[in-house]
């Protein structure tokens, strides 16, 4: 039984729609939000979650429908008003001045004054009072760019706290946290909903929804699909909600023959970061290597990929294997898909032909020459080959979904024998996430070594032969398909396995 | 003064092609990103081409340039307005360009080039590099245009086919004997603030102040700056007020004990004065400067500056005009150099140094009158 | 109906793909504007002027282009260009030196300038607006410590550029020749070169440059010195173009060149840009001179109709990219 049942509704919205020329965001969409619920959102990217929020927060007008707010027709006509209505917000990416310190971070705007002059005394004391209420300590007189990225996610609710919120929108916050931190966001929730507080709670991870939501709204093409109670929903009806398709499809694993070593990595070492690690990749296996947040997973990445200096030795199908630069690590045919696709990934104002090809370009070359026809060639037959969803191969990245964009980057890398991924799923929706596996499977078969980083433990254990898992710069221990589980991988991970 | 009724009318029609233009652009613009504004970037062409007057189909009207080193200075303000008056008087049509900065050839080389191609009768021009200059006037003169150095000859002085220009070398003899009577035979130390390297009318004026002084003995084709003993400190201030200020300054430091201050013109001698004041010295301190412009008159008559050789901007535009006039209707060029006059201006005149006071001075003084 | 004007619409966005479109209407509409005021802007030999005119500062804009695609700007090109252009004239002139080799010695000079410039911003990662603002004092000084005056007597070989031949009745410039010959040639390996693709690749995103395999510091190095090589060359077009070595020159090529690429279309944060726009964008500051002289406005409307014309030009690149 759903305890928040009989709160009154203090949101309601009826009728929403929007149009962007060329595509419908919203249409017809109802949704009512009750006092001190936890209100999850799902829904594949494009599915017009993030639209309906920005319209809630007053980012965006809406073209139709109604607003109703605490009894009242209300229309939102900026974030400035958003805000002054109880509306809060916390994107994905913060909205901090890095260079601030905690407290004119929280009252960034409306500062407590004394006559002319900031009263930093009060600030200082209101601030330590809000988060002493949230249950945790931050030290306060340092810029906001030293804190971590769970310590800033705090500074952003602290701030909504300041003002009268009483509807808080958090719009994938545990993409960016660790497990650990995770758990005090979890406690966070829970506290503000004691509060009366009523939380939308908009996330790519089903797990969370069974976690923290009271109840569930799936959204599909820019529709509402449905709202439930989470205690009448299951992890595969939830799943068939978004995409039309059971769990057990998501992961496509297959076992593929597994050939000879192909990377060897021997006593591989980065100072404070990566200590003694040895590791092989075999063709045909995916290695999954699992761990906490700043336990070396990407640094390792880099480091085979050349991108960072590295100690040690390595060799690729049994040849001496140093790369100094990631042109090197490439034109051995060594791939690394960044997590950050799009600070570290994508081209994002050049086209998908452009970042297909950036990095093989000399295939296609005579001379420094471009052959414009096999480029276009080998292009579309990507395209075709992933899937990727585009008008043409000469339109930009930069609108594209998470999940086309994450494509285009692998596509980019299809030549390679060893594949470094980190975080492939990322941010992307169900669907997507199982075409990408699909490719993964598809390239192991082809006689590929792929060593996937990732923190979602369901997909490790979907996807991979054997799984490494990671601790404090170490490879703290080894294990077999029939050995991995959520259990021995997290008792590995935080490192329980040292105390007992 | 001409009459308001003339003044206005010629006016208005002057900002309306302006006008026009600059609505055409910002249509243009607004075209070029949407179909739909083209309409309207049409209209104001029309507007224009229909205007029976429109400047360009002028055809009988004699065509004159004038090019200035650059559009700020109000030495060549000044000289654009005697030109316009004389022009316009003649009833025929000014085209006006200038640099940059000062030392901008390759501009003044395009407004020639698009002068002659416009069809002008003969160029004024105030050479900004004057030995650079020279290529492209060959050209226009080739092409069949007559062209006059206002304020500043060519090098060689040739290269144009006349010459109206004060005689700088002289106006710096004429503050050099000055400074030399005013100080009555005192021992002297001279900062020299001059203008920048390598320019004639900088080299002529400060050479000219020596030998007025007595402490050279060059003549006009000298190509380099001489110095004597008493001159402690020489520094370049491209005429600028804030630059004459920390010439000053710099000067000052390097010798305290200066009490002649040689400027190339009326803004350095200001900056050098805000210097001196600063310092406590501008009663010990003489002041000397080139130009004549009203607010350097008025220096003179507020005793900032103890004299100045004033020159005549309106007047070298003026003559060039009629000149050009007359060439036009009768063939006939103008060659070689005319001076357009030099005067000395200050209150404290010297006996044996032949001037005139500053109630002279403001009657013929350029730029704006306070 | 509906099916008419889905048509009209995907001719409509059909022309709004034509790399420099925007641009290059703006440019015909002026012309057309500056027809319809004076009979002479049409004129062949008007127009070849207007192209010679514009041919030291367009050149010049090619280099600046280049650095700019890479999100860099390069403020010290005039005076690289003034540098050059008197050191191989002072070199030929006032030392006897063989015209061809000087002319080889002032490309070399600039090639080192843009070589220092390169250094600075890639291997001490100093922002190229500071890196050029100084390289821009410095070269300044340079010229002014070697010499003030202007070199004139110049051997036949330095003036060829400014030379013309004719075609029926329109005279052209070598210089002009030499100047689109470099446009096509800019073009051809930023669109059908890998190098062309890196560059772009750099401006974009330097860091998902380096980790697509890309060499960003040899690339920034190479685009810092083929720039400053332009330059140089354009230090030869201007020697060719007034006759004479020139200290003064170049004071305010910056700006002007910065001009001309950004009414050409092309992005100040780097990445994205045509190379035809800049020439474009040249010309367009050329006929708007040009044809406002023809028509007797005065110089000081040009300099405002340019301030406009930058403005709108950044606006428009703004708002289609929102």
């Amino acid at each position: 039984m759903n305890k928040t049942a009989n709160n009154p509704i203090i949101l309601e919205m009826k009728g929403i729609g929007k149009s962007f020329p060329g595509v419908i965001a919203l249409d017809g969409v109802n949704l009512s939000i009750r006092e001190g619920e936890v209100h999850a959102l799902l829904g594949e990217n494009g599915a017009g979650k993030s639209t309906l929020i920005k319209i809630l927060a007053g980012a965006y007008p809406k073209d139709q429908g109604e607003i109703i707010f605490q009894g009242q027709s209300v229309d939102i006509k900026s974030p400035y008003h958003a805000q002054q209505l109880g509306i809060s917000t916390i994107y994905q990416e913060f909205n901090l001045a890095r260079h601030l310190t905690v407290p004119e971070n929280i009252f960034l705007g409306h500062l407590p004054q004394k006559g002319l002059l900031v009263d930093w005394d009060t600030a200082k004391a209101r601030s330590q009072e809000i988060l002493t209420r949230l249950g945790v300590s931050l030290q306060l007189d340092v810029p906001c760019d030293t804190l971590s990225v769970a310590e800033q996610q705090l500074v952003e609710i602290a701030k909504a706290l300041t003002r009268e919120t009483r509807v808080l929108i958090m719009d994938e916050p545990s993409a960016v946290l660790g497990d650990k931190d995770m758990e005090k966001l979890f406690q966070i929730v829970r506290s503000l909903t004691a509060r009366g507080i009523s939380i939308i709670y908009i996330s790519h991870r089903l797990s969370e929804v069974f976690e923290i939501a009271d109840r569930v709204t799936v959204f599909k093409d820019g529709r509402l699909v449905g709202s439930k109670d989470v205690s009448d929903v299951t992890m595969d009806s939830l799943v068939k909600m978004m995409v039309g398709r059971d769990l057990q499809d998501i992961y496509p694993k297959k076992h593929a023959k597994i050939g000879k070593v192909l990377l060897d990595i021997k006593g591989l070492n980065r100072p404070k970061v990566l200590h003694n690690i040895s590791l092989q990749v075999r063709a045909g296996e995916i290695v999954g290597l699992a761990g906490m947040r700043g336990a070396g997973r990407t640094e390792l990445l880099r480091a085979i990929f050349g991108a960072d200096s590295y100690e040690g030795t390595m060799t690729l199908d049994g040849k001496p294997f140093n790369p100094t630069s990631p042109k090197d690590a490439i034109d051995q045919k060594v791939a690394l898909v960044t997590e950050d696709r799009k600070a570290e990934g994508l081209l994002l104002q050049q086209s998908v032909k452009f970042n297909t090809t950036i990095s093989g370009l000399k295939e296609f070359c005579t001379r420094w020459i471009i052959n414009r026809q096999k480029e276009v060639d080998h292009v579309q037959q990507m395209v075709k080959k992933l899937r990727i969803k585009t008008p043409g191969i000469n339109n930009l990245v930069v609108g594209m979904s998470g999940g086309n964009q994450q494509k285009v980057i692998i596509a980019r890398f299809l030549g390679a024998r060893v594949l470094l991924l980190d975080e492939p799923t990322r941010g992307i929706d169900v669907g997507s996430k199982n075409e990408i596996y699909q490719v993964m499977v598809d390239l192991a078969e082809q006689g590929l070594a792929v060593l996937m980083v990732s923190s979602e433990l369901p997909e490790v254990l979907g996807m991979s032969d054997r799984v490494l898992v990671m601790h404090e710069g170490h490879i703290a221990k080894e294990l077999s398909r029939a050995e991995a589980s959520e259990e021995s991988i997290m008792k590995y991970a935080t490192g329980s396995h040292l105390e007992s | 003064m001409h009459s308001p009724k003339m003044f206005n009318k010629s006016r208005s029609r002057f900002w309306n092609v302006k006008l026009a233009v600059v609505l055409m652009v910002i249509a243009l613009l607004l075209g070029a990103c949407g179909g739909a504004a083209t309409p309207a970037a049409e209209k104001p062409a029309e507007k224009a081409a229909e205007k029976p007057a429109a400047d360009a189909s002028a055809g009988g009207k004699i065509k004159v340039g004038l090019v200035t080193k650059t559009e700020t200075n109000p030495f060549f303000v000044k000289m654009k307005e005697g030109a316009t008056k004389a022009i316009e008087a003649a009833g025929g049509e000014l085209m006006s360009a200038a640099g940059s900065f000062d030392g901008d050839n390759e501009s003044q080389v395009t407004a020639i080039e698009n002068m002659v191609n416009a069809g002008v009768k003969g160029i004024m021009i105030t050479p900004s590099d004057t030995k650079a200059i020279v290529p492209a006037i060959k050209k226009a003169r080739d092409a069949g245009v007559m062209v006059i150095a206002l304020d500043t000859p060519t090098d060689p002085q040739e290269g144009t086919d006349a010459l109206f220009a004060t005689d700088n070398f002289k106006a710096g003899i004429l503050i050099g004997q000055y400074a030399k009577a005013a100080m009555g035979g005192k021992p002297v130390k001279i900062a020299t603030l001059d203008l920048a390297p390598g320019i004639t009318v900088g080299i002529l004026r400060h050479n000219g102040f020596m030998v007025g002084y007595g402490l050279a003995t060059v003549d006009a084709t000298a190509k380099d700056l001489v110095n004597s003993a008493e001159v402690v400190c020489s520094q370049d201030t491209q005429g600028d007020q804030a630059k004459g200020q920390t010439a000053m300054e710099n000067c000052l430091t390097k010798d305290p004990e200066i009490n002649v201050v040689y400027t190339i013109n009326e803004p350095a001698a200001f900056g050098a004065y805000t210097a001196l004041k600063a310092a406590g010295k501008e009663k010990d301190v003489l002041i000397v400067s080139v130009d004549g412009g009203c607010a350097g008159v008025q220096g003179v008559k507020d005793g900032v500056i103890a004299a100045t050789s004033q020159q005549y901007p309106l007047k070298m535009a003026a003559m060039g005009v009629d000149a050009i006039v007359k060439f036009a209707s009768t063939g006939e060029k103008v060659s070689g150099y005319t001076d357009t006059g030099v005067t000395l201006i200050t209150d404290k005149a010297q006996a044996g140094v032949e001037g005139q006071d500053t109630v002279f001075g403001l009657e013929n003084c350029w730029g704006d009158k306070k | 109906m509906t099916n008419q004007n889905k048509q009209m619409k995907d001719v409509m966005s059909q022309i709004m793909a034509i790399p420099a479109i925007g641009p290059l209407m703006a440019l015909l509409l002026a012309s057309i504007f500056f027809a319809t005021q004076t009979d002479r802007f049409l004129s062949g030999s008007n127009l070849s002027l207007v192209v010679q005119q514009v041919m030291v500062v367009g050149t010049l804009a090619i280099g600046q282009t280049l650095i700019i695609l890479t999100s860099g700007i390069d403020l010290s090109c005039g005076m690289v260009m003034a540098l050059s252009s008197i050191m191989m004239t002072s070199l030929a002139v006032d030392y006897g030196v063989n015209p061809f080799l000087a002319i080889i010695i002032g490309l070399v000079i600039s090639a080192l300038f843009g070589l220092l410039n390169g250094a600075l911003v890639t291997m001490i990662r100093l922002p190229p607006f500071i890196v050029t603002l100084g390289t821009y004092s410095i070269a300044f000084a340079v010229i002014r410590i070697y010499t003030t005056q202007t070199i004139t007597n110049l051997p036949d070989v330095m003036t060829f550029f400014g030379k013309t031949f004719t075609i029926g009745s329109t005279a052209i410039t070598y210089g002009s020749v030499l100047m689109v010959i470099l446009f096509l040639i800019a073009w051809f390996v930023l669109s059908s070169t890998a190098g062309g693709r890196y560059l772009y690749a750099v401006g974009d995103n330097p860091e998902a440059a380096r980790l697509a395999g890309i060499s960003t510091t040899r690339l920034l190095i190479s685009v810092y010195v083929i720039s400053a090589v332009l330059y140089g060359i354009a230090g030869l077009l201007l020697t060719a173009r007034t006759g004479v070595g020139d200290p003064q020159a170049g004071q305010n090529s910056n700006l002007e060149s910065i001009t001309a690429v950004v009414l050409g279309g092309t992005s100040l944060f780097g990445g994205r840009g045509n190379i035809m726009g800049t020439l474009v964008g040249a010309l367009i500051v050329g006929v708007f001179r040009n044809g406002l002289q023809l028509m007797g406005v005065e110089s000081i409307y040009q300099v405002l109709i340019t301030g406009i014309l930058v403005i709108v030009a950044v606006s428009i690149d703004q708002l289609s990219h929102r």
